[in-house]
């Protein structure tokens, strides 16, 4: 149970965290 | 699960620190990678706090003691919304809740339409505040402390906290104090990058919903005290009902000054300083409630948390004072306007709030000052909080049947818009003296109401925009009419055999016997009255002591009999088998003072939804 929530919590961090770092900007930059 | 809690806890730390750092680094290396991974470390830490939010909401539901905080504060037999509410009962889970609030606050900012430098700069706000928080609670109160050898119930929720107001107060003055992190984060943000930004209309519907909770928060505090402590009134001038009122009075002044800002009066310096001193008295607040610094009912704890509170707020008020002589330059000057103007009524009234401020604070410190001067705390009596108040809410209440109808800015030539509010007020005032009422602090106070009142019906004529904030207007001068009749409560202590009859006022009280009930663990003993008034049959009234198993001294659940005229208010003090000792009152107008409440939050959620261009 433990390790399943901490799995959970690592694909948390990989999929909002992580992969953002490595996305293609668009072309219409924001800000 | 506790260690899943902790690790949740150390994740939420990491991640909102990771999306200061990138945040940061996106907008000065403009890279828009840092930027969308810092907006993910935003929902990321909402996510974990969410995740140790929830553990403790489990533990608690499912009874398991081996947590020490779900021993320590609630028990087998409880029924399940106490067992929710015990979240907020002690001092981690209330800073627990405090930073899951602020973390959702931080995620809805995330899906905000403003301008992502902007919601980064406003968020790095909300995170240090979030960081500052963690802080304290890793450290000093971890929730998720667990014991080797569970007990097999626990200790059980303090019997004053198992009440419907104590399931709704503490959410709704939590959630008020983080939506006040949100105007604090813009003007930071604003003069700190001298962005130059239209922030008093940012700021303005964060300050209206949090103005809206904590007013909200405030009054239900005020009716779980008039019905479950059982001294008799909605108000006693407590240290931690204080530390609401503070935030509460800077807040409503601040809402008043921009409306002179939007109006391009200025006001922008003392709006800023309002904005700042209104979030560390939320800060304040809560190391108030929380750090068991002033001794009072709420202050269930004593723990070194106060000093990072205090080293929390004194880095806060330093930095804001940074970022003012940063961004000293951008605030436009005030412009002069007649004091017999709108602009001067509202002057007058940020002053008068401050005063009260000043003198409320003054006196709830007292102890803490009286105990390093002289070694022992002395606590400030009730008589003192109103006699240096009353004076400056009789003038306010004058404010606000006068002030409407003035034109903003130039002084007003024509004062004939007084002649109908001043004849009501004094007529209101002759009136109750032919009637026999003969206290003048009553007769000032109820013609000052009929004033006001008449004073913003006739301006809601002519000005129908003002329809919300008059309603909110309107809903203070009843809360003032209700606490007016304070002046005439009456009371009693009666000692009676059953068949007994006893009076007070116009009323008389048939009673009938002790009836005890056991129900669930929990021993119920109550009694009803039968009230007659004039040997007619009004209805019954019951008051009851509910004995918690694990608590000597019994909960109290008031007997109210509510008309618009007064209140029958009932507290059974004690019995020996069926002879009892009844503590009656009469409570003149008390339901003005939540039919105003009521007609405020109907005014402020209006104004909440108002557009303005």
């Amino acid at each position: 149970m433990e390790l399943l929530f901490l799995v959970i919590m690592f694909a948390v961090v990989f999929v909002l965290v992580i992969l953002p770092l490595f996305k293609s900007p668009p072309q219409d930059k924001e800000g | 699960m506790a260690a899943i809690g902790n690790i949740a806890l150390v994740f939420a730390f990491l991640t909102t620190l990771y999306a200061v750092v990138l945040g940061y680094l996106g907008v000065k290396q403009d890279n828009w990678n840092f930027r969308q991974s810092a907006a993910g470390a935003t929902i990321a830490s909402f996510c974990f706090v969410m995740l140790g939010s929830g553990i403790l909401w489990y533990a608690l539901l499912i009874s398991d003691f081996s947590f020490s905080y779900v021993a320590n504060y609630t028990k087998e037999v409880l029924p399940w919304y106490y067992k929710f509410s015990a979240f907020w009962a002690g001092q981690s889970g209330s800073l627990l809740f405090w930073i899951l609030v602020l973390s959702f606050v931080a995620v809805i900012i995330q899906f905000m339409k403003y301008p992502i430098r902007f919601k980064i700069g406003i968020n790095h706000v909300l995170h240090a505040t979030r960081l500052g928080f963690l802080t304290i609670l890793m450290t000093t109160t971890p929730p998720f402390r667990t014991v080797s050898f569970p007990a097999a119930d626990g200790l059980g929720l303090n019997p004053m906290l198992q009440s419907l107001g104590m399931i709704i107060h503490p959410p709704l003055t939590f959630f008020a104090f983080a939506l006040f992190t949100v105007p604090f984060g813009i003007v930071i943000y604003n003069f700190y990058t001298k962005a130059n930004l239209n922030w008093g209309k940012l700021c303005r519907p964060w300050l209206l919903w949090s103005w809206f909770m904590l007013t909200a928060g405030i009054i239900t505090g005020g009716q779980w005290a008039y019905t479950e402590l059982g001294w008799g009134g909605y108000w006693a001038w407590d240290p931690v009902e204080n530390a609401s009122l503070f935030p509460w009075l800077t807040a409503t002044a601040l809402l008043h000054t921009l409306a002179l800002q939007r109006r391009g009066r200025g006001y922008e310096k003392w709006n800023y300083f309002l904005i700042i001193i209104s979030f560390l008295l939320c800060i304040f607040g809560t190391f108030i409630t929380r750090s068991g610094i002033i001794d009072s009912v709420h202050s269930f704890s004593n723990s070194r948390v106060g000093l990072y509170f205090i080293l929390m707020i004194l880095c806060l008020a330093i930095f804001s004072g940074f970022v003012y002589f940063k961004g000293k330059k951008q605030f436009n000057s005030s412009k002069e306007a007649s004091i017999i103007s709108l602009d001067g009524g509202i002057r007058i009234f940020n002053v008068l709030l401050i005063i009260i401020l000043v003198g409320v604070f003054l006196g709830t410190m007292f102890p803490f000052f009286s105990e390093i001067i002289t070694g022992r705390a002395i606590s400030v009596q009730e008589r003192f909080y109103n006699q240096i108040t009353i004076p400056f809410w009789f003038v306010i209440l004058f404010l606000l049947g006068f002030a409407p109808a003035l034109p903003w800015f130039k002084a007003t030539s024509s004062f004939k818009f007084l002649v109908f509010p001043l004849s009501a007020g004094v007529g209101t005032i002759l009136g109750l003296f032919l009637l026999g009422i003969t206290n003048s602090l009553a007769l000032a106070a109820l013609g000052l109401c009929v004033f006001a009142l008449m004073g913003l019906i006739q301006d809601l004529f002519k000005n129908k925009q003002r329809f919300p904030s008059h309603l909110i207007h309107i809903g203070v001068i009843l809360i003032a009419f209700g606490i007016t009749g304070s002046i005439f409560d009456q009371e009693a202590l009666k000692a009676v055999d059953p068949q007994d009859t006893v009076s007070l006022g116009d009323y008389s009280f048939k009673y009938q016997g002790i009836v005890p009930r056991a129900r669930g663990a929990y021993t119920h003993v109550s009694t009803t009255l039968t009230i007659y008034r004039e040997d007619q049959l009004l209805g019954q009234v019951t008051g009851e002591k509910v004995f918690h198993p694990t608590y000597n001294q019994p909960a109290t659940n008031i007997g109210v009999f509510s008309t618009l005229k007064e209140d029958i208010y009932f507290n059974l003090s004690g019995w020996e088998h069926d002879h009892a000792f009844l503590h009656l009152s009469i409570k003149p107008l008390v339901v003005w003072i939540w039919i105003g409440s009521y007609l405020m939050y109907v005014g402020a959620i209006l104004l909440c939804f108002r557009k303005y261009s």
